[in-house]
């Protein structure tokens, strides 16, 4: 068993403590969070210990796997974590911004803990098979893909203006990356609250496979109806993912029946927590075996993250931008 | 009982003729189309007198309204003459999409039905639909709030090559018109697009919108994507829920804030929508109601001014296109028509 520990226990944080509770593969030897209250409410839940700093629960519990979510001045734990050869996953943003990602992303591996992304959506049978029929070639040659993800506004998204693109967005991207590849351009428009920050946005992508892409992020929508539905069409077929894991559907342009992989109510996926414990559980997994070199995520998250930063620049200056790979 | 003809006897052209005949409002009169072997046969078909001359037609048949199905380069090249003459001889008239592929003849028909306070409409069949017209009474009456975003899609498999901008001029009238009647007048835009291989056209693109009313927009359109599958699909979030229309008129959901019930419009087959003609059947109907009924030329609905205001869109967009910027969208094109108040207080045109 895998010790883990998770610090910051925001909506993710949370889900990552109770998956790791309930994964054969995790021993969860700690918990920890700024605010007392809420981390001693889950340390009660989870029966597990509670630490009032970071550096004492390190010491104290010795993990070898820390999920880190939202909390201040992550990236410096983070890269602290690592320096200790304590790997890290971690929710998104990773860092304030993409070229701190990359610096931490660039750690060498060989000495340090590894660095690996959330990306829970990833992990879903109706993911496993649109990759399959996009990557098997069912499709044809690539002509678009469209991602659409919205919630209601997070418990913690703070002052930042961008949490929207740093946080939602880059998981909107991820999904997108699976399926194309890079972006290469993006422009944006958005909306904002009375603050300045940043609730709704449109964002339109040249990928780098030469499809067109597009993605709309929103806080201003619910999660007790569909959050989520990427589509992806070419030359042959289109794909449709709806509601992360609920259904994947292949219509083949030239046949009139269409193909549904519909999420079974037996050992599909309960519920959308399910996808961290998947995306957990695979973490933990290469931790075990010793391969945790294929996990390439924080790559990813830092591909992301430009992609993000490129579509908010280009919101805020009303300008195309290229994005800087 | 209206006096009906038809200009232009392609397939559109003819499916405007049927239609006609069969309104219980309208009595077909005559056809014309320049090809002699085409005019003679619809009007054979249809057992009413043919011409290759729309001008002597209308002196000799002095018709009350007259449906240009012309076609021509880029699907509208020969809008703008049949019309013209429609026009001029004091006719009403329903004329295909695009209203031309072109904007200056565009603006010099509307201008001219406006200056002999003519009904001048265009069929921008899609909306024509029960499904639609409910999704624009929520809207209107608030149960999504403000919106915030609409998303558009619609394809079809169309192998044609003729121009560069086939695609966005002949496609996108409708869904722009679609965006246009749930959010109003588009302000901004920016699209990329792609020729599919194979292809010399840009036929698949993505396009970004800023509404004036500060809402966001985005549009997918292809001509690479056969039909037979589901081909449209319009949805609008907003501050209280999000409405979802499927293929026009196939089913309509709205998704309340406030409430895990979801409320569903579903085409009933019996009474409903049978299929895409229906839409056709549909718009040209509720055209000759309002001519019937004498509704005002600045009062129909899907009048030719806003089918300008989408070919505008489409203009910024090509402009985007070619300049790789975001482009504004000509604000003298904006007719205002669709203007929602959104359940609150203010005018709420139906």
């Amino acid at each position: 068993m895998v010790r883990t520990v998770v610090l910051g226990l925001d909506e993710v944080g949370r889900e990552y403590a109770r998956a790791s509770k309930r994964d054969s593969a995790s021993n969860l030897v700690g918990v920890y969070d700024p605010d007392r209250a809420r981390a001693h409410r889950l340390g009660k839940e989870l029966g597990v210990p509670i630490f009032d700093r970071p550096e004492e629960l390190l010491e104290v519990a010795k993990p070898q796997v820390c999920v880190l979510s939202a909390l201040e001045g992550k990236e410096t734990l983070a890269s602290d974590l690592l320096s200790r050869g304590i790997h890290v996953l971690s929710t998104l943003p990773v860092a304030p911004d993409a070229e701190q990602c990359e610096k931490l992303a660039a750690r060498d591996s060989e000495k340090n803990g590894i660095l690996a992304a959330d990306f829970h959506l990833r992990f879903t049978p109706a993911m496993d098979k649109a990759r399959e029929w996009v990557s098997g070639g069912e499709i044809g040659s690539p002509l678009f893909i469209n991602m659409n993800l919205w919630r209601d506004v997070p418990d913690r998204h703070g002052d930042n203006p961008y949490h929207l693109f740093v946080s939602l967005g880059a998981h909107g991207v991820d999904v997108i990356r699976q399926f194309v590849g890079g972006v290469e351009r993006v422009q944006c428009f958005g909306v904002r609250d009375k603050n300045g920050i940043w609730t709704s946005a449109q964002i339109n992508m040249m990928c780098s496979n030469g499809a067109v892409g597009h993605l709309t992020i929103s806080y201003e929508m619910v999660t007790h109806h569909p959050i989520a539905r990427c589509e992806i069409a070419g030359s042959r077929a289109r794909v449709v993912i709806e509601n992360v894991y609920e259904d994947a559907t292949l219509y083949v342009h030239e046949r009139p029946e269409k193909l549904v992989l519909t999420n079974s109510i037996f050992g599909g996926i309960p519920q959308l927590s399910e996808t961290w414990f998947r995306r957990l559980h695979e973490f933990l997994t290469s931790v075990q075996k010793g391969n945790l070199a294929r996990d390439t995520t924080a790559v990813d998250a830092c591909a992301a993250a430009r992609v993000m930063e490129a579509a908010y620049h280009s919101a805020e200056r009303g300008s195309v931008e290229e994005v800087e790979s | 009982m209206l006096r009906t003809c038809v200009i232009g006897l392609g397939p559109i052209g003819n499916r405007h003729a049927d239609i006609h005949q069969a309104d219980p409002l309208a009595t077909l009169v005559g056809v014309c189309d320049w090809n002699p072997e085409r005019a003679e046969a619809a009007g054979k078909r249809l057992g009413v007198p043919f011409f290759t001359d729309a001008a002597k037609m209308l002196e000799s048949l002095r018709p009350d309204m007259v449906s240009v199905a012309t076609g021509g380069h880029e699907y509208g090249s020969e809008h703008a003459a049949a019309t013209m003459v429609a026009l001029e001889h004091g006719c009403h008239v329903l004329c295909e999409k695009p209203i031309s592929n072109e904007l200056e003849p565009a603006r010099k028909m509307v201008a001219l039905a406006r200056e002999k306070r003519l009904c001048f409409a265009v069929n921008l069949n899609h909306r024509f639909t029960p499904a639609c017209r409910h999704a624009r009474k929520w809207l209107a009456e608030g149960r999504i709030g403000i919106p915030r975003f609409m998303n558009m899609a619609m394809w079809i498999g169309n192998p044609r090559e003729s121009s560069p901008w086939f695609h966005f001029k002949a496609l996108h009238p409708h869904t722009i018109d679609i965006m246009r009647y749930f959010c109003g007048e588009i302000e901004a835009v920016h699209a990329f697009a792609i020729k599919a291989p194979g292809r010399s056209i840009w036929s698949t693109a993505q396009f970004n919108f800023r509404f004036k009313s500060g809402a966001t927009g985005h549009l997918t359109g292809s001509y690479d994507i056969m039909r037979g599958h589901p081909m449209e699909r319009a949805e609008v979030g907003g501050t209280r829920g999000r409405i979802l229309l499927e293929d026009m008129f196939k089913e309509l959901t709205l998704f309340p804030h406030d409430s895990s019930e979801k409320i569903v419009v579903t085409n009933p087959i019996i009474g409903g929508m049978g299929d895409f003609t229906d839409t056709f059947i549909n718009r040209i109907h509720n055209f000759f109601v309002e001519l019937t009924g004498g509704v005002p030329h600045d009062r129909i609905d899907g009048q030719a001014a806003d089918a300008l205001a989408a070919q505008a869109v489409i203009d910024a967009n090509i402009r985007s296109m070619r300049t790789g910027k975001v482009e504004r969208v000509d604000p003298g094109s904006w007719t205002g028509n669709y203007d929602l108040s959104y359940g609150k207080p203010g005018h709420s045109p139906g």
